[in-house]
């Protein structure tokens, strides 16, 4: 796993960070990244519940991911810090691209979790979930 | 992160799993491998205790309700104790909080389980009542009752 900070301060006062981690698209990853998040999360003042939520979020969107990707790459993870928000965006390379099922366990948690979600599938051979959620917002019913 | 663990127990035609950390797409085929094997020995119920379970996630969620399907179809019931918080939300994310029976018996099977081990480890009956698997707040009625949440 490599991870590095491209800005060096946290994103107080409307400083822009991006966190990326690069890891093998492979299962047994998917507890470090969601220790990533986690620790990522902390630094927006995120509360308990919210890094939960991100936490799962992050797992599940990862998990649809995983089932796609070519074995042997990487999945990418770019963590987007903002004073009151993070946005996630994490991506595998494919064989093709199908859209996530979106009557899947998986997608119901993720929608629930995240404030706004998008599968991005405009590349042949690249498949991406960005996910996006604020601090304080309320949880969607 | 936490090592993940299933911890098996036997008695009287009873299985209890007690189940420890992580359930996610990583560790869900070792819980499937466990209880698939526990459900081979035909027990009249087996209790899962997933009172240990830090974290779950849809796929965690989808092996319980696989191993729930394998195992009506092999008529033995299937229960759950210690439904934490975390295991709790998901459910209701999913609108499964009515697809599993968390019940006292499945308590009180945990704890006769938990008894009979500490017994025969310990030699020490007098202190086996204090089952460590009977959690503090289910209620001592008899029979299932579906998850209140």
């Amino acid at each position: 796993m490599t991870e590095h900070t491209e800005a060096p301060t946290v994103g107080m006062g409307g400083i822009r960070d991006v966190v990326s981690v690069r890891l093998p698209a492979v299962s047994a990853y998917l507890s470090v990244l969601r220790t990533a998040t986690a620790g990522l999360a902390a630094r927006l003042d995120f509360t308990l519940d919210e890094i939960e939520d991100l936490r799962i979020a992050v797992d599940e969107a990862c998990a649809m991911l995983l089932t796609q990707a070519v074995p042997g790459t990487d999945l990418t993870a770019e963590f987007e810090l903002t004073g009151q928000e993070m946005q996630v965006r994490v991506e595998v390379s494919t064989v093709g691209t199908a859209l996530p099922k979106r009557d899947e366990f998986a997608w119901m948690v993720l929608t629930a979790l995240a404030d706004d979600v998008d599968a991005v599938t405009d590349s042949p051979d690249r498949m991406a979930i960005v996910l996006r959620k604020r601090r304080g917002a309320a949880r969607p019913a | 992160m936490d090592i993940f663990r299933t911890t098996v127990r036997h008695v009287n035609g009873h299985a209890l799993v007690a189940v420890a950390g992580e359930l996610d797409i990583a560790t869900r085929p070792e819980l499937c491998s466990c209880v698939e094997r526990v459900l081979g020995t035909r027990p009249d119920t087996l209790v899962l205790d997933l009172g240990g379970v830090t974290f779950i996630d849809a796929r965690g969620l989808g092996a319980l309700l696989l191993l729930r399907r394998h195992a009506a179809e092999l008529d033995t019931r299937l229960l759950l104790s210690h439904v934490s918080p975390a295991v709790r939300s998901v459910l209701v994310m999913t609108g499964l909080s009515d697809a599993f029976t968390v019940s006292a018996e499945a308590a009180s099977v945990s704890a006769s389980v938990s008894a009979s081990v500490s017994a025969s480890v310990s030699a020490a009956p007098a202190d086996a009542s204090a089952g460590g698997f009977a959690p503090p707040g289910l209620p001592p009625a008899a029979g299932g009752h579906r998850l209140d949440l």
